[in-house]
């Protein structure tokens, strides 16, 4: 059995039922005018989400394990490390307004992945900051408040 | 026919002569073959994070700007797949197979070289074929009924899923996840909400950039900074190869000519259907080159005609893709999905309408592709060593200037914090899509075309009475529709076939192992 396309399709499946029981007569409304319900399209798509899931499950269980898609401790690392650092910068953001995050964003991951290089970890950020600064505001001529 | 073809051909390279046009097309090309170059970058990215720039850009700057990213990040990537055996992008592992064993050679030179010319000559073979047919196709187009356009849809979005992923069920579901997506926001007809969870933010529908960005570029960031040490150790090793200045002969020409032609061929025919994409292309170019060549042992060795090979036909894919998008309004790969995005920044709908409400434009963008493929030679030529160079950048310069530009651009197009929210939920999302082998392409792709079939699904039932028996009366619908139940039955044939190889030699394998 290929468990990481069984779990994945099970998953898949259970949103589909919940997509159609639950998440569209939610958030839906279904208006008697209309010839044709908003909800149809939505409903077609749960539909095939719950069918091409369980083919998804019988085709893992017919399967034999070659090799699992396996979740490396390095990547995940990298997920919760790059989700955090926007998350960090998007809380900043509201605090100071943009430099501050700027920096943030270019800073961090440099310092995370190695470089102590005083110039690099000067120039870089001061160079994008400014190319984003004359892009941005003096070129095209918006904002970012 | 060929002065109607001419005119405003004519015309579109006057729209474009400008300082401003002509500007936005090199520093396109510029930085497309920049970021091709590095390891792991690829065209998708480049476009992904340029789209929020090109809100403030006229439209023909705008998709010039594009398609110049586009074009110079596809011939980009050879470089760093002959220099260093890393290809930018999948599609240029052919490339890498002959390449880098020149460059071991003391030929880098030499390979790059045929390797750009090559995706020169594909890339404007290709933008010409798809000046000639898009128009034609797009007419026949125009007489279709929305019948037969959700046919054509459905056929569309079947073969994508059914081809762009390793397994078709993945691929389906992807299509269909991107398809759900699309219908968050106001209901078209009757203006209920849908999925919208009380946030005014989604009133107006998901915007394509924080998804494209979150999926395509931050996701991409995190892969390469788990792996940052094993690309950093790659790119160290450039400062082996030296580029030497040798130049093409007459013989070069001579074997890698006919291999040129031959990849355009494939390339464009390839580009033409959807889903495919430039890898099939630049790997079927290679290995049929090979196949015809009378010393195939020179293969894998470094043979100077692979590199030609699939150097054009990896190019050829991009401006063809664009035919099913001009004369039917489908994008058949990433980047023309992205460029529909570019298209509705600017309140413009790809598709065969725009011939008739906006053909100047269209014929702009011709120019600006064909002038983008002169300056992609003159960058490449004269860039060559520069590009060299950036090859050995290192991750930990790379990734943090990606996820810089990728916020800020999602702020500035989305215009609030709530565009940057989605694109951290989409890196999510684009992460496990990797992972668990679900095909981006396809959601995107999905996502874009989800309200056109929507629209045309909501037309089609009416006029067929709510009865599908009336398909009848709709000969082109039926022949699209059995087109997509056959190429699902195909693709799911083969899968199974292989599955039962696969079973096969794992069982003989197992035996040996235990004997």
């Amino acid at each position: 059995m290929n468990k990481m396309d069984f779990v994945s399709g099970a998953m898949l499946m259970a949103f589909g039922f919940l997509l159609l029981f639950v998440v569209i007569p939610w958030q839906i409304a279904d208006p008697s005018r209309a010839l044709i319900s908003p909800r149809l399209m939505p409903q077609l798509c749960a539909v095939a989400i719950i069918v091409l899931a369980l083919a998804q499950c019988i085709k893992a269980l017919r399967e034999r394990e070659v090799e699992s898609v396996r979740f490396r401790r390095e990547e995940l690392i990298a997920l919760a490390g790059v989700v955090a650092l926007f998350v960090g910068a998007l809380l900043l953001f509201r605090l100071t307004g943009p430099l501050p995050p700027a920096i943030l964003v270019l800073l961090l991951p440099m310092l995370a992945l190695g470089e102590r290089r005083m110039l690099v970890l000067l120039l870089l950020p001061a160079t994008c900051i400014s190319l984003v600064y004359v892009l941005l505001y003096v070129f095209a001529g918006t904002s970012i408040s | 026919m060929m002065t109607t073809m001419l005119d405003p051909l004519l015309q579109g390279f006057a729209a474009i002569g400008t300082w401003s046009s002509l500007g936005w097309i090199v520093l396109g090309v510029f930085i497309g073959y920049t970021v091709g170059a590095i390891p792991g970058m690829g065209k998708g990215i480049a476009t992904a994070i340029s789209i929020p720039l090109t809100f403030y850009l006229s439209p023909i700057a705008a998709i010039s700007y594009l398609i110049g990213i586009a074009k110079g990040s596809t011939a980009g990537s050879a470089v760093s797949a002959i220099l260093i055996n890393t290809p930018g992008e999948p599609s240029s592992a052919p490339t890498a197979l002959d390449g880098y064993p020149l460059a071991r050679q003391g030929k880098a030179g030499k390979a790059l070289r045929m390797g750009l010319y090559a995706s020169v000559i594909g890339d404007l073979v290709s933008t010409i074929v798809l000046i000639g047919l898009a128009a034609p196709l797009a007419r026949y187009a125009l007489a279709i009924g929305p019948v037969e356009q959700f046919a054509i849809l459905l056929f569309s979005l079947t073969f994508i899923g059914a081809l762009a992923s390793d397994s078709m069920v993945k691929g389906l579901m992807s299509g269909v996840l991107g398809i759900l997506l699309a219908t968050v926001g106001l209901e078209i007809e009757t203006a209920v909400p849908r999925f919208v969870f009380g946030q005014l933010e989604l009133y107006e529908g998901l915007s394509v950039i924080p998804l494209a960005i979150g999926m395509m570029a931050t996701s991409e960031m995190v892969m390469q900074i788990s792996r940052h040490r094993e690309i950093d150790a790659q790119t160290a090793r450039v400062r082996e190869v030296k580029v030497s200045d040798d130049r093409l002969t007459l013989e070069d020409w001579r074997v890698s000519g006919p291999a040129i032609l031959r990849g355009t061929g494939i390339g464009v025919f390839i580009g033409i259907l959807p889903g495919l994409g430039a890898s099939v292309a630049s790997f079927m170019s290679y290995g049929v080159t090979k196949k015809l060549s009378k010393t195939p042992e020179r293969f894998g060795k470094g043979a100077i005609e692979g590199v030609a090979a699939a150097e054009s036909a990896d190019n050829a894919v991009i401006p063809a893709s664009f035919i099913p998008l001009f004369a039917l309004g489908i994008p058949g790969s990433v980047i023309a999905a992205i460029l529909i995005a570019a298209f509705m920044i600017q309140g413009l709908t790809p598709g065969p309408l725009l011939f008739q409400q906006d053909a100047a434009l269209v014929y702009g963008i011709y120019a600006a592709m064909i002038v983008a493929s002169l300056v992609l030679l003159c960058v490449g030529l004269v860039g060559q060593r520069f590009f060299s160079r950036i090859v050995t950048v290192r991750v930990r310069l790379i990734v943090p200037v990606v996820l810089f530009f990728c916020m800020f651009g999602t702020l500035v197009q989305g215009g609030s914090t709530f565009a940057v929210w989605m694109m951290i939920a989409f890196t999510i999302v684009g992460f496990l899509f990797k992972k668990l082998g679900y095909s981006f392409v396809t959601f995107l792709i999905g996502f874009i075309l989800g309200p056109s079939l929507e629209l045309t699904l909501r037309q089609s039932l009416p006029l067929l009475n709510y009865d599908m028996a009336n398909l009848t009366g709709h000969p082109i619908a039926i022949v699209f529709i059995a087109l997509a139940a056959l190429t699902a039955a195909i693709v799911a044939l083969r899968a199974r076939k292989d599955a039962a190889a696969r079973a096969i030699t794992l069982t003989q394998t197992s035996r040996e192992e235990l004997q």
